[in-house]
This record gives C-alpha cells, sequence and structure tokens, in this order.
C-alpha cells in the first residue's frame, strides 16, 4: 500500500455502521487503492487509514469495522470507541463522524447513528441500499429526515459511484459549518444521572461516554477507561444505577428501548412502507438455500463448483507462469557462465520462487470465489447451515467461514476468526485452521498423485485421492476442535448470533480489494520469505563443494563426458554437503515413513514454508541436472532408487508418496501462520503448541499410513 | 395470551415477544439488533439453529440459546 502523504492540516472523519451496509464498498470508492491498515498494539481489529482530496480540501478517512452499535465489549471493540472518541492517544480526535446506514433496513441501522450523535461530533448521515428499499415498497423523505435529524443525509450506490460527489461536498461543507445533530431522547430520570456521570468526566467526557458508564452493568468500559479518564467514576456511577434501579428502571434494556423509540417516532414522517409484507426476494431465495435438505444440496455443489473452478480454470495460467519461468531459466543459462552464481540464480532463487507463484492463479480464484460468496451473502447462510454441524465439535457456525478460508491460506483464515467473540471458541478455530489443506499443500498432492497415482488407474482415480487429501483436513480439524473443546479449552461457548444480510449483487471493488491484497501479500512472501529459504536452501546444498579429499565436484562433473559418472559424482556431492548431511543423520527417523534422507532433507526444508518442497525436491534430486520443470520432476522421482542405486528397489511406491501427502496435509509447515498466531494470540505458547502438536500428529498418521500400507499395496 | 418458548414458536408463526432473559451480554447485544420485549417477530426456519424475521433483518440464533 501507498503510504499516505496527507498534508496535517487534512480534515479527519470517521466512517462507522453496520455490518453490510456497503461500508467497505464506500470506504474502497472513497479513497482508491489509496489506503493501508492501521497498527495498534494488542488488538486485533482491521482499522485501515486512507485520504482523498476532494476540491483541493485533503479528507482522511479513517475505518473502523462494522458494527451494531457502540457498545464496547472486547477490547478489540473497545478500541474502535477510544478511536471514535479520540480517547486513543496514536489518533487524533476525528473531526466528524460518516454514518453509513441501509436504507432498507433504516430503524435498526439508526440505532447506531444515534449513538454516534452523542458523540459530541458533527455527523453525516449516507444512505445506502436505496435501491433494494425501493424495491421492496419503501419510500424515504431524505429531505424531510435531514430537516429533522439537522444534519446532512446523502443516500449514495457506492459501487455505481452515485451520490459521491455530494456526500463529498457535504464533508467539506462541514469545515466550515458544523450542523449539529439531536440528542435521542431518554427519560429524565436517566438524563439526569447521565448529567451527573458527564460533570465528572470533565472535558474528557461526552454525552455518550456517560451514557455508556451508566448502562454498562458489567462494568467493562468503566474498568477499562478508568486509568485513561483518571478518575474514581466507579462509586458515583454504582450510585446512579441503584438510583434508577429503584425507579424500576431495567439498565439491560433501557437502552435500546429509548433508542429505538425514538427513532421510530423521528423516522415515521420520513419513511413510507406498504401495507401488506411483501415477501421479498431474499426471503424466496432463503427459502430454498437455507433449507435443511436442499439448503445442504445447494452448499455442497457450491463448495464442488468452487473446487472444480480452482483447478479447470487455473491450470491453463498455471502452465503459463510455468513457461515463462523456463523461459526466464533458458535465458539465465544462456547469458551466464556455469557456475555458482549461475547455479544460485536457477537452481536456487528461480526454481524455489517460479515454483510458488505458479500458484498465484488458484489464490487469486479461491479468494475471488470466498469474496463474492461473502459479498453476496451467502457466506452468513453457509455458517447458519454448518452451525448445527459445527456445534457437534463444541463451535459454533461463526468458525465455519475460518476454516473455510483456510482453505486458500490459514493466514487470512485465522485472521477470519476475529468474528467470533468467544475467546475459547476463537481460540479452538486458531488452533485447528492450519489444518485445513491449503492451497500451498495443492503441490505436493498434484506432484505425488501424478507421478505414483495416475497411471494405471481409472481418469476418475486421481481426482478422487485429491479429494480424499482434502478431506484429511476436513475430518480431523473439526476432530482436533472436538478435542480441545473438551479439554484445554472446556467451556461453553456463547451462542451462535448472527445476521442473515440481504442478497445483493456482489461489488466489484470489494472483491477486487480483497484478491489484489491477497495476492500482494502472496507475492511479497514469495519475494522475501521463501526466496530467503531457496537461497538458504541452496547454499547449504552446494557447499562444501570440495570434498575432504580435496575433489572439487563442480570441476569434475564438467570434466566428464560420461553421464552415469556425472550421476554418480552428484550424489556424492550432495551427501558430503552441509544439509545431506544433516539429512543423513536424521534418516533413521524418517525411515518408518518409507523416506529416505533425501525426502527427509526436502521436507526439514520445507517447515519454514511448505510451498518451498517442489523446488527443493528439484534440487535436492536434480541440482546440476535439468529439472526445469514439473513433468521432469515427476520423472525423476518415479524413477529415483533408495540411494541412487540402480540395484537398490525403487524409492517411491504407493505408501511412501501417501505417507509423504498425508504428511503434507497435517503438518504445520508455515512459518506465516505461526506468526499470524502469535499476532492474533499474543503469546509464542499457542504457536509452539500448534506447531508440536501438528507436526507429532503429521508424523504418526503418515507413519500409519506406510505401515499399513506396505502390507496391503 | 400464553407466553411460550421462542423454541416452541413454528415456522411462520409470528409473535410477540414478552421476555428475554439469560447472559446479559447476549440481552443487550439482542435488543441492539431489536429483539426485545414488545418486538414482533417472525420464525422462518425452526430447529437447533433458528432463523427468525425481526423487522426489516434476518438472524440466525444457535441451540445454546433455549
Amino acid at each position: 500500500m501507498n503510504e499516505i502523504t496527507a498534508p496535517s492540516k487534512s480534515f479527519r472523519i470517521a466512517l462507522l455502521g453496520n455490518p453490510n451496509t456497503g461500508k467497505t464498498t464506500l470506504f474502497n470508492v472513497l479513497t482508491g487503492l489509496n489506503h493501508r491498515v492501521g497498527n495498534y498494539p494488542g488488538v486485533t481489529v482491521e482499522i485501515k487509514k486512507g485520504s482523498f482530496v476532494h476540491q483541493s480540501n485533503a479528507i482522511e478517512i479513517l475505518d473502523i469495522p462494522g458494527t451494531y452499535s457502540l457498545a464496547p465489549r472486547s477490547p478489540d471493540e473497545l478500541l474502535s470507541v477510544e478511536l471514535v472518541l479520540g480517547l486513543n492517544p496514536l489518533e487524533k480526535v476525528p473531526d466528524a463522524l460518516l454514518v453509513i446506514a441501509d436504507a432498507s433496513n433504516l430503524e435498526r441501522n439508526l440505532y447506531l447513528a444515534t449513538q454516534a450523535f452523542e458523540t459530541g461530533l458533527p455527523v453525516i448521515l449516507a444512505l445506502s441500499m436505496v435501491d433494494l428499499a425501493t424495491a421492496s415498497g419503501v419510500k424515504i423523505n431524505f429531505n424531510l429526515l435531514s430537516e429533522k435529524l439537522g444534519i446532512p443525509v446523502v443516500a449514495i450506490h457506492a459501487s455505481k459511484r452515485k451520490g459521491l460527489d455530494e456526500l463529498k461536498n457535504a464533508i467539506v461543507a462541514l469545515q466550515t459549518e458544523k450542523r449539529m445533530p439531536p440528542e435521542p431522547v431518554f427519560s429524565k430520570d436517566v438524563v439526569r444521572c447521565r448529567a451527573k456521570i458527564l460533570s465528572l468526566l470533565g472535558d474528557k467526557g461526552s454525552l455518550f461516554l456517560a451514557g455508556r458508564l451508566l448502562f454498562e452493568t458489567d462494568g467493562f468500559l468503566a474498568q477499562q477507561l478508568e486509568q485513561k479518564l483518571s478518575l474514581s467514576l466507579i462509586p458515583a456511577i454504582l450510585e446512579c444505577r441503584t438510583e434508577l434501579k429503584t425507579l424500576g428502571i431495567n439498565l439491560v434494556s433501557i437502552e435500546a428501548k429509548s433508542r429505538y423509540a425514538w427513532i421510530r417516532e423521528l423516522v415515521q414522517p420520513c419513511i413510507s412502507k406498504p401495507e401488506s409484507k411483501v415477501t421479498g426476494f431474499t426471503d424466496r431465495v432463503d427459502r430454498i438455500l437455507t433449507h435443511k435438505v436442499f439448503g445442504m444440496f445447494f452448499f455442497f455443489l457450491i463448495m464442488f463448483s468452487m473446487f472444480t473452478a480452482l483447478f479447470v480454470l487455473a491450470k491453463p495460467l498455471m502452465e503459463w507462469i510455468g513457461e515463462g519461468k523456463n523461459l526466464v531459466g533458458q535465458g539465465l543459462e544462456n547469458v551466464l557462465p556455469d557456475g555458482m552464481l549461475r547455479s544460485l540464480l536457477v537452481d536456487g532463487l528461480l526454481e524455489g520462487v517460479g515454483g510458488v507463484v505458479v500458484f498465484l492463479p488458484q489464490i487469486v480464484i479461491l479468494f475471488g470465489f470466498l469474496s463474492v460468496l461473502e459479498d453476496c451473502g451467502y457466506m452468513a447462510r453457509a455458517a447458519f447451515l454448518m452451525d448445527r454441524v459445527m456445534a457437534k465439535c463444541g463451535l459454533s457456525g461463526k468458525s465455519f467461514i475460518p476454516l473455510l478460508s483456510s482453505v486458500a491460506c490459514a493466514v487470512p483464515g485465522v485472521l477470519a476468526t476475529r468474528v467470533i467473540e468467544d475467546k475459547r471458541d476463537r481460540l479452538a478455530t486458531i488452533l485447528v485452521a492450519p489444518l485445513m489443506s491449503c492451497s500451498a499443500r495443492l503441490p505436493v498432492y498434484v506432484l505425488f498423485i501424478g507421478a505414483f497415482l495416475t497411471e494405471g488407474y481409472g481418469w476418475w482415480f486421481p481426482g478422487i485421492v485429491l479429494f480424499l487429501m482434502y478431506g484429511i483436513g476436513f475430518v480431523t480439524a473439526p476432530l482436533a476442535a472436538m478435542l480441545f473443546k473438551s479439554t484445554i479449552l472446556k467451556g461453553k461457548g456463547a451462542p451462535f448470533l448472527m445476521e442473515l444480510p440481504v442478497y445483493k449483487t456482489p461489488s466489484f471493488s470489494v472483491v477486487f480489494a480483497r484478491v489484489y491484497e491477497a495476492s500482494v501479500s502472496f507475492l511479497k512472501r514469495a519475494g522475501t520469505l521463501i526466496a530467503a529459504t531457496m537461497v538458504l536452501i541452496w547454499a547449504v546444498l552446494y557447499f562444501p563443494y570440495v570434498s575432504s579429499t580435496g575433489e572439487n565436484y563442480p570441476e569434475r562433473i564438467a570434466a566428464t563426458e560420461n553421464k552415469a559418472e556425472q550421476d554418480a559424482l552428484l550424489l556424492e556431492w550432495k551427501k558430503n554437503s552441509f544439509l545431506g548431511r544433516v539429512g543423513q543423520s536424521i534418516e533413521p527417523v524418517v525411515k518408518p515413513l518409507g523416506w529416505d534422507w533425501r525426502i527427509g532433507v526436502a521436507t526439514l526444508a520445507s517447515f519454514p514454508a511448505r510451498e518451498v518442497v517442489v523446488g527443493t525436491l528439484s534440487i535436492v534430486f536434480g541440482l546440476g541436472k535439468d529439472a526445469q520443470d514439473e513433468q521432469q520432476l515427476l520423472e525423476i522421482l518415479q524413477k529415483a532408487r533408495w540411494n541412487d542405486d540402480p540395484d537398490q528397489p525403487l524409492l517411491f511406491n504407493v505408501p511412501s508418496a501417501l505417507s509423504l501427502m498425508v504428511f503434507f496435509a497435517l503438518c504445520c509447515q508455515c512459518g506465516s501462520t505461526l506468526m499470524v498466531i502469535r499476532q492474533e494470540t499474543g503469546t509464542w505458547f499457542w504457536p509452539a503448541f500448534t506447531f508440536i502438536y501438528m507436526t507429532s500428529l503429521a508424523y504418526l498418521a503418515a507413519m500409519l499410513t506406510f505401515q499399513v500400507g506396505i502390507l496391503f499395496l | 395470551m400464553n407466553d411460550i418458548p421462542l423454541a416452541m414458536l413454528e415456522s411462520g408463526e409470528w409473535a410477540e415477544v414478552t421476555d428475554v432473559s439469560g447472559n446479559p451480554n447476549i440481552v443487550s447485544r439482542l435488543s441492539e439488533l431489536g429483539v426485545m420485549n414488545g418486538c414482533k417477530l417472525c420464525m422462518l426456519q425452526q430447529g437447533q439453529t433458528c432463523l427468525l424475521k425481526v423487522g426489516e433483518s434476518r438472524l440466525s440464533l444457535g441451540c445454546l440459546l433455549f
């Protein structure tokens, strides 16, 4: 992302809205790709910052996550509220708030707006989904609404770029003319108590904050803010609460009741709804898509189409990238003289990084699919359908989306657990998400299924094996979650509570932004972590290139014409290299899995990022040979023998190929995943736990596969 | 009128909420979403995890609630 270079005098607005109101679309359309994710220590919410210039006025936007209310119940939600209220020392107080509300569900959406009205900041109301409201027969008098509220009300259609200029004009106009929102009405006793707390808050206080401290009976906000406000407010708050209770006021429900009553009175003259309840498009579609039988049928159909499309659509694109990589490789070989530099660039860097970049089309397609499903509203239905299944392993439907996203990559999968409020549920989901077969495992599956489980089997067989490999994750992850939830993470979870948004056409800008961000971070990873790993692996396999008896391997290989002699020298060189020596010492450990030291080395080297294994196998089995593409590697693997000795049996058979695939399916070979788990859990304990349990599980399962396999196959 | 638990409401039936009780956190979350005393809701899909229509919103509630 570009660094924001907004002038210091820029006007700052914070963007708030319920989930599924088109907030992200509006933010993307307003700021273009000129935004970045804010970083705040200790919290995991995604706060985005962006900017734009309108009529030579610089406007900075702070985007907080979609929320139904500004009442914080977790440290993450607290941050959003602090930012909006200007209580966070890292950010200045916003100059105004922009509340986006879904016009087709206006009353519910105005709840958040009424809280914004009490912050003491000017507010602009943007109404989205006006077309949906109109389609269901709802008519809204925007001018009257604006007049009654005393603030600008702008109808927008962000993806069609309608109403954006009016919105920008309204924002710019706020700089000169501050139009303050009205105060929602509460009963006089509440108003009196709130005023009392407000007077104690001093200059940092607002009506909203005073209200929060009064209404939040669990004391979370009061405890969190006590130090920041450097006031001992709690006795006064408790006193007010007792007073209200004796007056028969229920503190848990009074806020919602009063706000909704005020909203209803305000909105009534501005809105006309059809008399008879027409069953809308969403309800009609939901009758099928959320149906116990048909809904499940469509769910599996959608999942099946997604995975099929993933392979069918990505294949030609991956081949192009592979060919491009080969062309570059050949070009480098023609230009550079034979030697260490050429070996480093071609065999190490290009092979390794190229072998990873090949998977970009799949990342794009998978993220594209998932964002379309999310943005059109289907994902919430999938979570609803899966809630019953997930409940059996102690999780809720909310865990389903992170697990499904982990099929693309566990990193966004772990990030997606932020929607799960219950801490134990969230942690259990984080711990099992890396078990889902991610796109980085795909190359291993494709290579080994292609080499050992294709020829001599029916055309349908490879597909079934691939499906089963993915099935390992889909079965193991819930079982592991069940185990964790009944042991280390025991406890009753929060009930599943989720809004099902109306169906709508997915917004191109939202889908594009998500795919773009995922692709950029994937390529960055390939260019940094993976490139570094590949160079390191190349180096520990290249050095020392002179044996203890003083033989210089590269020179001797170049000097001989005899192919068999070249191969023998090459094997000796690899065995003598640093990695070769380590590999041979670990051979006893990997032998029960049916592997020799070379497979052991390739596996060991792929712990930082499992994508590198295909490249590492090329290096281990073919350094110096021309293992430039997958087909050649496949043939080399098929012909490989134990110790490269023609008299020894073939290295790979079906059980050892399966054992390798099972190992990769279950093992935690991904530095990025461990880093993101560290970031999300705030401790090194959980990434260490994940690493140990997954690696042990993978080892045992691979050993079982091989040992049982050789009995039957 | 007789009060019945939400789980007893059949698919397609409308009802008026007379009481929301339980964990204050959930009760206030529900009230923010418009589920509170006096509100009318329709059971769209009955079951362990049910689907409700409240005002213009569709809410899915997990079985642990009952």
